[in-house]
Formats: structure tokens, sequence, C-alpha cells
């Protein structure tokens, strides 16, 4: 078949169609989902952004406040009584010392945690901007 | 491409782009719509950065085409189109059986061969550009086309087009 007979053979080829208006609706109408769920997934992570911000200052600001009371919390872990008789009073010290960084760690770890998940928590009880407008 | 321009280019080129998945479909239009939408939708989705606005429609023919082999692919085993080309109407006049042979030889080519012959003799676009749309080479492009020719020669023959 020469080309000019398959170029006439598609020129006359004009299949029905549904109407041009009712695609392009469609087509809007899937667009504005598409718009919504992107603003959504803005918002989420702005939010989850922001929690994790507050999460860092709140273990920063545990950390720091704990190195403050240093002196203080040595004393209160020493009354534990957490002693290893077959050391040296040196290796106590550092056991006590060490064991204080731990719990510092530990608090400003918990502290970042907690506040991450209670800014979550409240993050999700607000309606996003996108769900109000509409 | 903010969403204005979009919708302006997609309403300027979607009637073309369904007729071609139409073909492609061998005379399926509700399924050719549903690829187009996905297309349209894909399009825009990645249209943040496009900017050149005279390649806008190979672009979204590529797009339709990869569109169009992901759903062959998802695509179960269904009734053969040799057994519902042998469906016949009384009505002479019915325009759902104008295209049947057409489609019926088009539904016999392997999809590299039919994209190619459709969007060269229907499209008009070239064979650079088909490459681009099929990602495949030129070369490649070429093979198909020739024997896309030669398989729908035999077949429209047979058929007394």
């Amino acid at each position: 078949m020469e080309d000019d007979k398959l170029k006439e053979l598609f020129n006359d080829f004009h299949p029905n169609l549904s109407p041009d208006s009712c695609f392009m609706s469609k087509l809007e109408d899937s667009l504005d989902k598409v718009e919504f769920i992107r603003q959504h997934n803005l918002e989420m992570r702005k939010r989850s952004k922001k929690a994790v911000i507050i999460a860092a200052l709140a273990g920063f600001i545990t950390g720091v406040v704990f190195m403050l009371l240093m002196p203080y919390t040595d004393n209160i872990v020493r009354t534990f009584k957490l002693s290893i008789p077959q050391f040296g009073p040196d290796i106590l010290f550092l056991s006590y010392n060490i064991l204080t960084w731990i719990i510092a760690a530990f608090l400003s770890v918990v502290s970042a945690l907690t506040a991450y998940d209670i800014t979550i928590l409240r993050a999700k009880t607000q309606p996003s901007r996108n769900m109000m407008m509409n | 491409m903010d969403r204005q321009q979009f919708i302006t280019h997609a309403e300027a080129c979607q009637k073309a782009l369904r007729r071609f998945l139409t073909a492609l479909c061998c005379g399926d239009s509700l399924l050719a719509d549903d690829i187009a939408q996905e297309t349209l939708i894909k399009a825009y989705l990645s249209s943040e950065g496009f900017r050149n606005a005279d390649s806008f429609n190979a672009w979204i023919y590529r797009i339709g085409y990869n569109t169009f082999l992901n759903h062959r692919r998802a695509q179960k085993q269904t009734v053969g189109y040799d057994e519902a080309a042998a469906i016949t109407s009384d009505k002479t006049s019915d325009g759902a059986f104008r295209y049947q042979d057409l489609y019926a030889s088009l539904d016999r080519l392997p999809d590299k061969e039919r994209s190619s012959i459709l969007l060269f003799y229907m499209e008009g676009y070239s064979i650079k550009e088909i490459a681009v749309i099929t990602e495949a080479s030129e070369n490649a492009v070429k093979q198909y086309l020739s024997r896309g020719r030669n398989h729908l020669r035999t077949m429209m023959n047979l058929q007394s087009y």
C-alpha cells in the first residue's frame, strides 16, 4: 500500500469521541483534587518541620538545664549508692560522671521525643487550612 | 508553566491525543479517554519545570505512549479482538463499526509498529520526533515503520479495503 493511501486512510479517521467539554470538565476536576492534595502535603511538611524544630529546642534546653544543675545532680546520683567496691575512688567518680552524662542524654532525648509527639498530635487535631477553606 | 497555561495547552491538544489513543487502543474510546486523562494528570504533575511550549505536544504524546504501554502490561487477558470483530450489526450506518477493519488490522500489529505508524501517518511526526516520543533509536523507528507498512498492506489487501 503506498504511503499516500496510508495517509489518506488516517486522514479519514474520525472516531466518535465524547464531547470536549465533558473531557475538559473531568480533567479540571482531577486537577482540583491534585492541587488540594499538593497543598495538604505542603502543609503537613511545614507542620512536621515545626515539630522537629520544637523537639530539637526541647532536647537542647533539657540538656543545658541538666548541665547547669550538674554540681547538684552529682550528689543525687551518688545517693543511689552505685558503688563498685573492687575499684578505687577515682573510678567511682568517673562512673558517677559517666552515669550523670548518660542520664542527661537520656532526659534530653526523652524531652525531644515527647515535644515532637505533642506537637504532631496538636497539628493532627487542628484541621488544615485547605479543608477549612473548602 | 502555571495551571491556566497548562489547561490552555491541554485544551488545544486533547482532541488529537484522544484520536491517537483511540487508534492505539483499537477503537476502545472509553479506555483511550481514561489513558488521556491519566496522561494529562501526569503531565500536570511534572509541568512545573516545563518551559519549552513548542514541544508540549511531543512531550504529551510521549507520556501518553508510556501510559498506554503501562496499561497494556497491566491488562489481563480478555476476549480476543477477532471474536469481537465477528459481531455484526444490522444498522449499516452504525458509526461504531465504521473503522472495524482498521481496528482489526491495527490490533494485529505489535505495539511499537502500531504506535510508529500512527505517529507518522496520523499525527505527521518525523522519524526523529517519533524516536524521542517512543524512546527508541531512529533506525529502530524506521524498521517499525517498514514492518508496520508491510503488515498493514497485507492485512488491508486481504480485507479488500
